[in-house]
């Protein structure tokens, strides 16, 4: 009996570990899986998701660290004009890029403790403008999340969410709660006005579609006041569309070669500019917000006599961008060409320096992170400006 | 030897059923194959665009990278082999630095120096409290630069680095030449006020801190103190078990602090009976994070001192590092602090018994005066009432 069993139990035990074996090498050997090659380690991310998913002191979802990996996935690049957008940011940029506006209606700054956020700006036609919401109000919660620098991660998420949400406000000292939705809003890209000596003050907030159009109406009008001298303020403008990029450049350059842009076959495109140039002197006001591919603009104009920039460096990221929507709604922004002037210096590798550099006032950055608005008479730079055209 | 190769077969086909399907099972239900097809979803979408160059294994590190910051907490956070390395290396002090504490100004994003700490190479080359760093070893910096400017501004002891400064109250740009050392300062700093009032700083809580502390106390009673003003602003924390001695040095029992995990279990840490009683007022602002937050809550809680400033940062978790097989980590926040009567500190802070703001032009200087400072003047106002002079 004992003989008989003995091939049985090794037939038995060398099945086992044949099978073991087998089961080894497949996981072992990605190319013999199922699935696609993998760029990562599987064993590694089941590791990290269990330690994360049992160690981490709150409830996580196993769906924000998939998103995150995504994103992290892109961010390795080490390309900031390059990044993934989940299905929601998607929707968002797409819309932003028509040149609306999503979301409550407000624009902030931290304040000056970092535990109250100051509106700076209420967007007409806005849910929070219907709300009674104004320059100067204080937020301090966000459906009961404080508005504190400890909280910047959901503070920010809720801030730019599309969902609804309640905000603590504090008004003339009395704390109220409003609840807020977001809705998409059409806003103005261009803001204009006649300042002393005949200047005209031309702020851009945001070149999509059809900017430089409204540009170029916006200079007829105040051209008739008299303006014949120029500040074109393009310090908080970022995410252009190129193609406005190019008609600005056109807008600011006479009739010849302006810039170039090279893909990644090498192939080269140049920009030529065919309208007039603007007339007048010209100062163009910039600061680190000053990013993208608006860029361009300024190295453009960079060794014209009658244009002027004035302010700090620009970021320094220009590159042209394409947006690549994915079939589950997820998005890719990325980097597709390179920009180089007309003497093949590359454009927005490094920040831009300003030709006369101005920092901002203390005293206006403390009013404004204090009441939400500055004078514009402690905006020294646009001061600094006014003095270089009179 | 017909027995033996066919219970072997048998026993493998089972075998491999079993296993392949756990495996399998495994796989789909933590979404590897969707994981994998979105990837290379992204992977083909890159390669066809973009226009600069790619890195495979900068790009599988922030898959890693990514998915622990995926839970959204800015403290939990992967470390690659290299950088975990690096972290080792500077946690065991192998490098000096300049002295200053740095924290992110979001009003400008900037990196602003919270405080200069006394005999430090930094104080002796003229840097202040509230001055902006704006470049190290000529590589400019800005508030999205944190991580890296201490990479910069830290090397060997000896060594010399150029420190960029923009000073706000003054509206100038300087550029120091600091030489690196080694830097031990006294976390606790105090003297004789008017009215019998001792005044205590508090600027970190280290290893010697309890022990300063009393020894400080002690001092100040013989000098005629009468109540102690004990100063945690611009505090950005330290160690946990230090901050447990000195709120037990100040309460005769109960909960020092709770500590609470994903397990919804929760530690309470105790005071033993024996403690100081000298009237006690608090001083703290946003930037009193932490351990600060622990000593303020705890005496707030059993009313033992009163708080006058402004709510405190809000910074109550506790993190723990994970060493990986193959030499990265996992930084993991693991737990956060309750204070006595169930405050979560994180995200929350500890609001004062009397909130007292310093005007915004105030907020910009290095260093203010009693007749300046109005957070001091109401706490010395709060603990003469206490001690009923």
């Amino acid at each position: 009996m004992v003989r008989e069993m003995i091939p049985r139990l090794l037939g038995l035990m060398t099945g086992i570990v044949l099978a073991v074996i087998l089961i080894l090498v497949y996981l072992l050997t990605p190319q013999l899986g199922l699935a696609t090659v993998e760029v990562y380690d599987r064993n590694k991310l089941i590791i990290l998701d269990q330690v994360v998913g049992y160690q981490y002191f709150k409830q996580s979802d196993y769906e924000d660290r998939v998103e995150g990996l995504y994103s992290g996935y892109v961010s390795g690049l080490e390309d900031s004009t390059t990044m993934y957008f989940t299905a929601e940011e998607a929707a968002k940029w797409l819309a932003e890029d028509k040149g609306k506006y999503v979301g409550t209606g407000i624009k902030f700054t931290w304040g000056i403790t970092n535990q109250y956020l100051v509106v700076t700006e209420v967007l007409n036609n806005s849910p929070a403008e219907a709300a009674g919401i104004q320059v100067g109000d204080r937020i301090t919660a966000i459906d009961g999340v404080f508005a504190m620098m400890s909280n910047e991660l959901d503070i920010y998420e809720k801030l730019t969410s599309t969902s609804d949400a309640v905000y603590t406000v504090i008004k003339d000292g009395i704390e109220t709660d409003i609840a807020l939705f977001s809705a998409e809003i059409e806003t103005d890209a261009v803001n204009s006005m006649l300042l002393q000596n005949n200047i005209g003050y031309l702020e851009l907030a945001s070149l999509n579609e059809g900017a430089v159009e409204e540009i170029y109406s916006h200079i007829d009008n105040l051209e008739t006041q008299g303006a014949n001298k120029w500040i074109i303020d393009m310090r908080y403008l970022s995410n252009a569309d190129f193609q406005e990029t190019i008609l600005l450049t056109d807008l600011l350059t006479d009739a010849g070669p302006m810039f170039l842009s090279v893909d990644k076959e090498g192939e080269t495109t140049e920009y030529n500019s065919v309208n007039e140039k603007i007339n007048g002197q010209v100062v163009i006001l910039t600061n680190a917000s000053t990013s993208g591919n608006v860029e361009a603009v300024i190295a453009t104009v960079k060794d014209d006599e009658s244009i002027t920039t004035i302010g700090t460096n620009t970021k320094g990221n220009a590159k042209v961008q394409e947006f690549i929507q994915l079939s589950d709604g997820s998005g890719l922004l990325i980097a597709t060409e390179n920009l180089y002037t007309t003497d093949e210096r590359e454009i927005g590798s490094e920040p831009m320096e300003p030709e006369i550099l101005v920092e901002l006032d203390v005293a206006y950055t403390l009013k404004l992170v204090t009441e939400g608005v500055s004078d514009k008479e402690l905006d020294n730079q646009l001061i600094a400006a006014i003095e270089h055209l009179s | 030897m017909k027995k033996f190769c066919s219970y072997m077969a048998v026993s493998f086909l089972l075998s491999i059923c079993f296993m392949g399907w756990t495996v399998k099972s495994m796989e789909s239900s933590s979404g590897i194959d969707e994981i994998n097809d979105k990837l290379s979803m992204l992977r083909d979408t890159i390669d066809e665009y973009y226009i600069g160059e790619i890195d495979d294994g900068k790009l599988e590190e922030g898959i890693y990278r990514g998915f622990v910051a995926g839970v959204g907490d800015p403290y939990t956070s992967y470390y690659t082999p290299k950088e975990f390395a690096d972290f080792m290396e500077s946690a065991s002090g192998v490098y000096a630095g300049i002295g200053v504490q740095m924290t992110i100004d979001k009003t400008d994003n900037s990196i602003s120096i919270v405080e200069v700490f006394p005999g430090s190479p930094a104080e002796i080359s003229g840097l202040l409290p509230k001055d902006k760093i704006i470049g190290a070893d000529g590589t400019t910096l800005n508030g999205d630069d944190f991580s890296l400017a201490p990479e910069l501004i830290k090397g060997p002891e000896g060594t010399d680095v150029v420190v960029t400064i923009y000073r706000p109250s003054e509206e100038t740009t300087y550029d120091f030449v600091i030489t690196r050392q080694n830097v031990i300062y006294p976390s606790v700093e105090y003297e004789m006020m008017d009215n019998n009032i001792g005044y205590m700083e508090l600027r970190s809580f280290e290893e010697l801190t309890y022990s300063q502390l009393v020894e400080g106390i002690e001092i100040l009673e013989s000098q005629g103190a009468k109540g102690l003003i004990i100063d945690l602003r611009n505090n950005p924390g330290g160690l946990l078990h230090i901050t447990e001695q000195i709120v037990d040095e100040f309460i005769p029992d109960g909960i020092i602090v709770s500590t609470k995990d994903n397990s919804k279990e929760i530690v309470d840490s105790m005071a033993s009976s024996d403690y100081n009683d000298i009237p006690l007022v608090i001083l703290v602002n946003e930037q009193s994070a932490s351990a600060s937050e622990v000593l303020s809550g705890a005496l707030k809680d059993h009313g033992r001192a009163k708080l006058v400033g402004t709510r405190t940062f809000g910074k109550g978790i506790v993190q723990s590092i994970l060493p990986m097989v193959d030499g990265s980590a996992i930084k993991v926040t693991t737990s956060e602090y309750y204070t006595p009567s169930g405050i979560c500190i994180q995200g929350t802070g500890i609001e004062p018994d009397y909130l007292v703001e310093l005007p915004a032009e105030l907020m910009i200087l290095p260093n203010l005066t009693f007749e300046e400072d109005l957070q001091l003047q109401k706490a010395v106002e709060v603990l003469i009432e206490e001690i009923g002079l």
